[in-house]
């Protein structure tokens, strides 16, 4: 037992720090992509300029505007929309229909081309002022289509005015692509984790002793080199493509000379000055190398374009991986050295034996992990990351840190605000529902009571409604000026509520909704629990003289236990985690006072744009139900009988 | 306090019509707000009418008509029937093939299988949307029909597998011991013997999966772009936003979304609440 208590620690704690590892790596991959793609952008953007300007005096250069952005357009990798503006006319763009097109400001399409053509105007009547001409950066370059609100997906769009005989009059615009998405969740390697289990398991199960340690530490080892060639060869994929356009506009800009040709330092210095980028730091093309690139640093970040770079990139990602890998190889070697093997071996038998009762298990178990149980260990893991700036990294215990030591407890976003009117509404809720539950059980359980059914089916309606539903109608009642409950005060000579300005009516709303939706469950199984309690125990009660509140007492309460016990565990976890109600009837009004542990979650989540935080909160919830559940089964038992 | 088995006094006692009088209160109380309901999908006006009286002063189904013929209604809610008749079948499916493994087969690791569908009904939803919304995308099932009855069967397969498996437990092993001696096999007993029997857990469980998908927004919201994939739950959300409240409309929505879920919960909650109760899970 012990021993089996240990395989399973050592299990967990190797898959953990497997997968943090691995989300870490990615968190850093994709922080520097995301800034790659920034940096990249403008090089892309100041190197158009450059040659829209060049195109205008050198011949070499003529139609290569042209050519480039229609080359971009057809891969459309690494930038989404290249545009060289001259006057209203343009000059070249990334989709071959619109090159030589003039503008059309009525067309839906050109209106925001034209709108930058009006901005740019702005733009050099101020930089003209200035006797400098800058870039203009728009991070939501396509305001017609929707809005993306994942800020890490969001395009960059830079504008920058450029000479075109001799007059500031032509603009250059690009899009950047869409920055990679930042978590990748990295299934193959799952896939190739298990693949190596269940081979080193296949092993264990033929051979023995140390040559059994050997091979199975070599099977994991050999496994967990090709899963790490296989996360490589995935990146790889999505960078080729990209690195093949970027060496071949590499290699035509060189040409054209539009960079290489101010070889001084100075000379250079004075291009990217007049360009108004200060930041850019140092931009050289080299063609001396088989492979074009071009080196680039602006705001601090270095980045190379072209196949040399992506060589560079390549190399340190093997090496990372190499090292990742290595550490799990060795991890999985001293795990398999503890008898993670003879384990194996016992699932592998055990696995064989009980083949058709895995099998009729597998189907649902597999979409379970898929979605189920993958995404909660996600969400657990990503509790202890965070975003800084757009970038995911580990951070250990400090969103737990932030929720838990926050104690400016009168403030209504506060984890313990929130905690105390959590258990309030759920201990008002479900003492409400079980109160008006059993009293209406107690009275209706009466067959000689006449139309009793009839009661019955009126009063159960509530839980039969969706509870969405439910909560829409409810505020529909609730309304200020329109709503039944206020009518019905005036009605009776009162003043109308504001109902969701101040906390306790807004408290009151969400709980007469909640509890109008709730007390027909708790009502249904009283009654079922009523109608089993045999007769002949009241009749011998009253025989031995008892009085009606002893029978009730001693007999009804004690038999009805059984049934309500669980369905009151049952209620709680329901009501505690009640999003719809919440989240639907007040909305959290007045200023999320009256929002529970779940909707706060999610507002952390989806609103205030704090996923690592939110996952956090959730998992805290997460703990305080299973800690709950588990005592009261400790003291009920109630799910001991069935696991038989 | 009542006490059932004591027929003494007659049903015409005075205890019996203050109960009858209570009941005609309580229930006439329970069932306003649906009355309202009634009353507004029901009145020629978009807003609220300005009386208690919940029976509308001239009826009229031009909200309905409105609703049905509308748009977008139709499509959404053929998506929703499609989403949740794709997840009934599915989820049924799973769910009985998992149960029948934990009823009547003792294998390794069977606790643990059945402690973590115990457990996954802890787990806060808000929790799982963003990793679901990532895996999803993933999957690129992102703005599909197919995404939403992944993840709606995979969500009811604990409660019904509870369920299920409490009921597949009432049935005597003898029955498929006979069967065996006779020559049948495990997917034959399966199929001709266990689903036959169990057919009113079954109805229960197709119920269950049914309404998880029906009334479910938030995912549907979360994952669905494209105004014709809403569901028919989303679609009646928009119609009360913050920015519109067609009452009139989205009272007439209420109502058709309700009605098939309101019947089939009827016909069948007896068993529903039997199964609430022994399996001990959340729903």
């Amino acid at each position: 037992m012990k021993a089996r208590l240990f395989y399973f620690a050592a299990g967990v704690v190797f898959v953990t720090l497997a997968f943090l590892a691995l989300a870490h790596f990615e968190a850093r991959s994709a922080a520097r992509e995301a800034d790659e793609l920034r940096v990249e952008t403008i090089a892309r953007a100041m190197a158009f300029t450059v040659i829209a300007e060049r195109e205008r005096e050198d011949e070499a250069a003529q139609g290569l505007t042209e050519r480039l952005a229609l080359e971009a357009g057809k891969r459309s990798i690494g930038l989404q929309e290249i545009l060289v503006l001259e006057g209203t006319k343009i000059r070249a763009h990334s989709d071959p229909d619109k090159t030589g097109q003039r503008l059309n400001p009525e067309s839906m399409a050109d209106k925001r081309i034209y709108d930058a053509a009006q901005s740019l105007k702005a733009t050099v009547r101020r930089n003209i002022a200035e006797r400098e001409r800058r870039p203009e950066l728009d991070a939501n370059p396509y305001p017609e289509r929707e809005l993306v609100r994942d800020p890490l997906k969001q395009t960059l769009a830079i504008s920058i005015p450029a000479k075109s005989d001799g007059d500031m009059r032509a603009l250059v615009r690009v899009v950047s692509a869409e920055r990679p998405p930042p978590l990748t969740f990295p299934v193959t390697v799952l896939i190739i984790g298990l693949l190596a289990l269940g081979l080193a398991g296949l092993l264990a199960w033929k051979l023995e002793g140390l040559t059994l340690h050997l091979a199975a530490s070599a099977v994991i080892l050999g496994v967990l080199v090709l899963q790490a060639q296989a996360l490589l060869g995935w990146r790889d994929g999505l960078r080729h493509e990209h690195a093949a356009y970027l060496a071949t506009t590499t290699a035509e800009l060189a040409q054209a000379g539009a960079l290489a040709a101010p070889t001084t330092a100075p000379e250079r210095a004075r291009l990217f000055h007049e360009l108004g980028l200060y930041e850019v730091r140092s931009a050289t093309v080299s063609t001396a190398t088989a492979a074009p690139h071009l080196d680039f640093t602006a705001n601090g970040f270095t980045t190379s374009i072209g196949t040399q770079a992506f060589e560079a990139a390549s190399a340190q990602d093997r090496h990372d991986l190499l090292q990742v890998s290595l550490f799990f190889a060795f991890l999985a070697l001293i795990l398999t050295n503890l008898g993670l093997a003879g384990q194996l071996t016992r699932g592998a038998k055990a696995l064989h034996e009980h083949r058709s009762a895995y099998a009729y298990l597998a189907p649902a178990m597999i979409g379970m992990m898929v979605l189920v149980f993958v995404p909660v260990v996600f969400g657990i893991a990503l509790g202890f990351m965070d975003r800084d700036y757009n970038v995911w990294g580990f951070a250990g215990l400090r969103n737990y840190l932030q929720i838990l030591s926050d104690f400016r407890v009168s403030e209504p976003t506060n984890f313990y605000f929130t905690l105390v009117v959590t258990v309030m509404w759920t201990f008002s809720n479900v003492s409400l529902h079980v109160g008006i539950g059993l009293f209406f059980a107690l009275l209706l359980n009466d067959p000689m009571l006449k139309a009793r059914g009839v009661f019955r089916v009126l009063l159960i309606l509530p839980w039969a409604i969706p509870n969405y539903i439910t909560a829409l109608i409810w505020k529909g009642m609730f309304h200020k000026q329109f709503g039944a409950i206020n009518f019905l005060l005036e009605a009776l000579g009162l003043e109308p509520v504001a109902w969701f300005q101040s906390f306790w009516p807004a408290f009151f709303t969400n709980l007469s909704t909640n509890v109008w939706l709730g007390f027909p469950f708790m009502m249904v199984v009283s009654l079922g629990a009523l109608q089993s309690i045999p007769g002949d125990l009241y009749e011998a009660a009253i025989v031995d003289g008892a009085s009606r509140w002893q029978r009730f007492r001693r007999i009804t309460l004690p038999l009805l236990m059984p049934a309500l016990v669980p369905a009151v565990i049952m209620g709680t976890v329901w009501t505690f985690n009640m999003f719809n109600i919440i989240y639907l009837v007040s909305g959290g009004a007045p200023d999320g006072a009256t929002d529970i542990l779940i909707t706060e979650a999610f507002r952390w989540a989806f609103e205030r744009d704090r996923y690592g935080y939110a996952a956090a909160y959730s998992t805290i919830i997460f703990v305080i139900l299973l800690i709950f559940t588990l005592i009261t089964n400790r003291i009920t038992g109630t799910t001991k009988g069935a696991f038989e | 306090m009542s006490t059932p088995g004591l027929a003494e006094d007659s049903p015409t006692s005075w205890g019996r019509i203050g109960k009858i009088i209570f009941f005609t209160v309580v229930s006439a109380l329970v069932i306003y707000p649906v009355l309202w309901v009634f009353k507004m999908a029901l009145s020629p006006s978009q807003g609220f009418d300005s009386s208690l009286n919940p029976f509308p002063s001239n009826p009229t189904l031009a909200n309905f008509e409105t609703v049905l013929l509308g748009d977008f209604f139709g499509r959404a809610l053929l998506n929703s029937v499609v989403v949740s008749g794709a997840t009934t079948v599915l989820g049924v499916f799973l769910a009985c093939t998992s149960a029948y493994a934990l009823s009547r087969f003792r294998f390794p690791l069977r606790t643990t299988a059945m402690l973590s569908f115990l457990v996954t009904q802890m787990f806060p939803g808000v929790l799982m949307m963003i990793p679901l919304y990532l895996i999803i995308d993933y999957l690129g099932l992102l703005d599909q029909l197919l995404g939403l009855v992944l993840v709606y069967s995979t969500t009811a397969i604990p409660f019904c597998v509870w369920m299920l498996k409490g009921y597949f437990d009432t049935i005597p092993r003898e029955l498929e011991e006979a069967a065996l001696m006779d020559g049948a096999t495990r997917s034959m007993i399966f199929w001709r013997i266990m689903l036959p029997l169990s057919l009113p857990a079954v109805a229960v469980t197709a119920l269950f999966s049914f309404m998880t998908a029906w009334n479910e927004f938030i995912l549907a919201a979360i994952f669905m772009s494209k105004e014709e994939n809403y569901t028919l739950p989303v679609m009646l959300r928009m119609m009360v936003g913050q920015f519109s409240s067609d009452w009139g409309n989205f009272a007439a929505g209420a109502i058709v979304v309700s009605l098939p879920v309101v019947v089939l919960f009827f016909a069948l909650q007896k068993q529903l609440v039997g199964g609430l109760t022994a399996g001990g899970v959340k729903g």
